[in-house]
């Protein structure tokens, strides 16, 4: 307990950060539910069941399958070809899922929403004379931080046909922008670099409905559509220029950055309403083939109807303003009447197609990936260990070289009884 | 309970290398054309001097001065000395003076051994050295004062024969009573240095300021100070004592100082300031990377190595007077000077501090006072150009805005 307490958790939040790829670079970064799969236990779904027969972890309407309480954790390593490598590694998912009686769930999660971490520097580099000398300049553009979400959802079975399912995502997050402007040149002045930084604060709450059909017995068919409750809203707050004169990219007094500090009035603080506003539709069918093994297609529409304003400065001045998504996948469940180990496993596989298309510049991001995954439920009540490898190539119609993307992901989940008064053993 | 330890500890392992995975995060190229931060240069030259007059001060200068040049003359300067307990070493009886040495110095190796400077003794202040003036000596003579004599004139080398300084002594051994007279508590003790010269005689003369002490005008005691042991012999020390000029001037004689605003330029021992004005305005939010305010001289002119201070102005003066006693133009001094020496002809003083802190409304921009550094040497004047097209004022700024 004092390890979990001490090191693992510690650690688990700390890591609450990832790394970049193009399209980190894009509004207001590289959304989650964009990327490979969402957590260990899920493949390539989204509110179809993967985690276990009739479960999956994001959808609430099938929480009330669960037998035990989950607490699931999830960690994905990413390695972005882009076509410089970038690696990067955190936690993807943390779910507590405690159902009630068989009929109804509560549960809450915690996950990445966005990643915005991106370093761009200019292709191009200008000249011009200043004074009679040379000066060169170079563009760099640096984003860091981005959104988490917290979720609170419930399911509730209303009969053996149809399962309801609601939960509310509670946006929060910060950034920080700096836009750099590197100068090189024959005149003692021209080095370094000057540098404007500026943060925003992210808040905003959305819902998601889910509905989950059975019209026959081998057939089940989920439903799922998210829409804002407050649209998420940026309090941006921009600051003063300064020459970064220690080159660590923060305006201190160490080695005298100028202006001073100690000069300078922070600028006000302003509310940039409604820059993301999506409405995300996503409907599936789970078709079991034979005892355990299911075939799943599910689709989703994402459409954004929020907009960034000119104020802020994005690294690509683009953002995604419609996606679309399709993925088949093929799972083999464990038998859980089985008390063989070779029965435990669980086996999933799947491809998907992406397709995003920028507001501005009319690109359109095309990318289509595989996924395999294999799970291990161990002890009496269904532990569970999952790991799962994702490709995926995505591809640009203009302007951006292709990616290669790897995802590993590995998860954990520990079930149990909880909120059970255990009864106490007598002595004697 | 062991399984469930068991479980966790599996766990937690299991994380630990996903954790500690060295992330790699390198730059992608993009096209950023689109962000608005840009450098923009600019010269603005709307730029304009007045010139106006003090009585000159020399009490702060890194020499002392003998002679005459561009119409000033120099004939005397005064020093007086700080208290020190050496002062009384005469008046212990197991002290013996050997002698006392008023000195000051000079790097001229040319100095003739017959130079007669002449000093003189007066138990009383006669100056002030941050605010006396020449006004304050208009009459002034050494009558009362007590003639020490001539001072002996001496070229020093080092081991290799070359010259270092050459030293000016005085042996005040004759003024000793006066010197350590512990009756008079007001008791001040100066000094006048006097030079008779003709039109080729220059000579300048460190002064306090200009170095930490080893070539400041000072007294060098020298003495024997005898003790007696408990074995009743008696041991003699040979020792000295080091008292150094807690102030000096140099009192210059003017003819009449010739007022004419077309004159832009400064000076130390005429007592010549600018007043520089400037219209100055930048976008709000504009980081000033570089901000020079060049003027020129006249090549015929030049004064090679003339600094200069730049002071922005604190307050408004609302006056038409170019001609004052003391300078009525009150600055913001520290951090706000900007210093500069003249070179090719031409002075380029750094303005970007200031002209930041404007621009960002922490100050004003009401102006700003030209004078010369203390180290020149005052009977030089530094001339500007204000009229001439090709080569009037100029401030160049290079700034960014976002």
């Amino acid at each position: 307990m004092l390890f979990r307490n001490c090191v693992v958790f510690p650690l688990l939040i700390g890591s609450l950060n990832y790394g970049q790829g193009i399209v980190n670079g894009f509004g207001l970064g590289h959304l989650n539910s964009s990327q490979g799969s969402m957590n260990a236990g899920q493949c390539l779904n989204r509110i179809l069941p993967a985690f276990q027969t009739g479960v999956a972890l994001s959808n609430p309407a099938t929480w009330p399958n669960l037998k035990f309480t989950q607490l699931s954790l999830s960690y994905s390593a990413i390695k972005n070809s882009v076509p410089v490598l970038n690696e990067y590694s955190g936690l993807s998912s943390g779910h507590w899922i405690i159902p009630i009686k068989g009929r109804a769930a509560i549960g809450f999660s915690i996950s990445p929403y966005s990643n915005q971490n991106i370093a761009i520097t200019d292709t191009a580099s200008t000249k011009m004379i200043a004074f009679g000398d040379t000066l060169s300049l170079q563009r760099g553009y640096r984003r860091s931080g981005g959104i988490t979400v917290f979720k609170v959802g419930s399911g509730l079975s209303l009969n053996k046909k149809i399962n309801l399912g609601a939960k509310l995502h509670f946006l929060f997050g910060s950034s920080r922008q700096s836009e750099s402007l590197l100068m090189n040149g024959s005149a003692s002045w021209m080095s370094g670099a000057v540098i404007q930084t500026s943060r925003m604060r992210y808040s905003g709450s959305f819902l998601q409905g889910y509905l989950s059909v059975i019209p026959i017995k081998s057939t089940i068919i989920m439903a799922a559509v998210k829409f804002p409750i407050n649209p998420l809203d940026g309090l941006y707050r921009q600051y003063f220029l300064f020459y970064d004169s220690n080159d660590n990219g923060y305006h201190d007094s160490y080695h005298y950055d100028f202006p001073y500090p100690v000069d300078v009035s922070p600028l006000d603080e302003v509310r940039l309403n409604k820059i993301h506003s999506p409405i995300e539709y996503t409907v599936g069918i789970d078709q079991r083939i034979s005892p355990g093994i299911n075939v799943m297609v599910e689709l989703l529409s994402y459409k954004e109807n929020g907009q960034i304003p000119e104020k802020l400065q994005l690294g690509i001045n683009d953002f995604v303003y419609s996606s679309n998504s399709a993925s088949i996948g093929l799972i083999k469940f464990p038998d859980d009447l089985s008390v063989s180990w070779t029965d435990k496993f669980t086996f999933r596989s799947g491809i998907n197609y992406h397709s995003q298309q920028l507001k501005f510049s009319d690109i359109s991001i095309t990318e289509m990936g595989y996924s395999l995954g294999i799970g291990f439920k161990f002890g009496a009540v269904g532990n569970q260990i999952d790991i799962n490898y994702y490709a995926g190539f995505r591809e640009y119609s203009q302007s951006y070289e292709s990616e290669i993307i790897h995802q590993f992901q590995a998860g954990i989940s520990l079930a149990d009884i909880w909120f059970v008064k255990r009864r106490q053993k007598r002595n004697g | 309970m062991l399984k469930k330890l068991l479980t966790t500890k599996v766990a937690g392992f299991f994380y630990i290398p996903f954790i500690l995975w060295q992330c790699a995060e390198n730059p992608v190229e993009g096209d950023l054309a689109h962000l608005t931060q840009n450098v923009v240069d600019t010269t603005l030259y709307d730029i304009s001097g007045y010139p106006y007059w003090i009585s000159p001060n020399l009490g702060s200068t890194d020499r002392l001065y003998f002679g005459s040049k561009n119409g000033l003359t120099a004939q005397f300067n005064l020093i007086e000395m700080s208290n020190s307990s050496s002062w009384n070493n005469y008046l212990d009886s197991s002290v013996t003076l050997d002698s006392l040495l008023f000195r000051v110095y000079s790097n001229d190796s040319t100095l003739s051994e017959n130079l007669a400077v002449q000093l003189y003794y007066s138990p009383d202040s006669h100056f002030n050295e941050i605010n006396s003036t020449y006004d304050d000596f208009d009459g002034f003579t050494l009558d009362g004062w007590q003639p020490v004599g001539a001072g002996t004139i001496t070229a020093e080398t080092d081991s290799s024969g070359l010259f270092t300084q050459t030293v000016i002594s005085w042996n005040l051994i004759s003024l000793i009573e006066a010197l350590a007279d512990t009756v008079d508590s007001n008791l001040v003790r100066s000094f006048a240095m006097t030079l008779g010269f003709d039109d080729s005689t220059f000579l300048e003369i460190y002064s306090r300021e200009a170095t930490t002490g080893s070539k400041d005008p000072k007294v060098e005691i020298y003495y024997r100070q005898s003790t007696q042991n408990s074995s009743d012999s008696t041991i003699i020390d040979t020792l000295s004592a080091v008292i150094y000029a807690a102030k000096d001037l140099t009192v210059i004689q003017y003819g009449e100082v010739s007022i004419d605003s077309l004159d832009t330029g400064v000076s130390l021992g005429f007592g010549q300031r600018m007043l520089l004005s400037l219209d100055f305005s930048l976008p709000k939010g504009a980081l000033i990377k570089n901000a020079d305010l060049i003027l020129t001289q006249d090549s015929s002119l030049t004064t090679s190595d003339y600094k200069l201070i730049l002071d922005p102005l604190d307050e408004t003066l609302d006056t038409t007077a170019v001609q004052f006693v003391t300078d009525p133009f009150i600055t913001m001094g520290y951090p706000w000077t900007m210093a500069a020496a003249v070179e090719n002809s031409i002075v380029t003083i750094g303005m970007k501090y200031f002209l930041q802190n404007v621009n960002m409304g922490n100050t004003e921009n009401i102006g700003l006072k030209l004078l010369p550094a203390n180290s020149n040497d005052p009977f030089e004047k530094a001339s500007f150009l204000f009229n001439p097209d090709s080569s009037k004022p100029r401030l160049e700024i290079v700034y960014v805005v976002s």
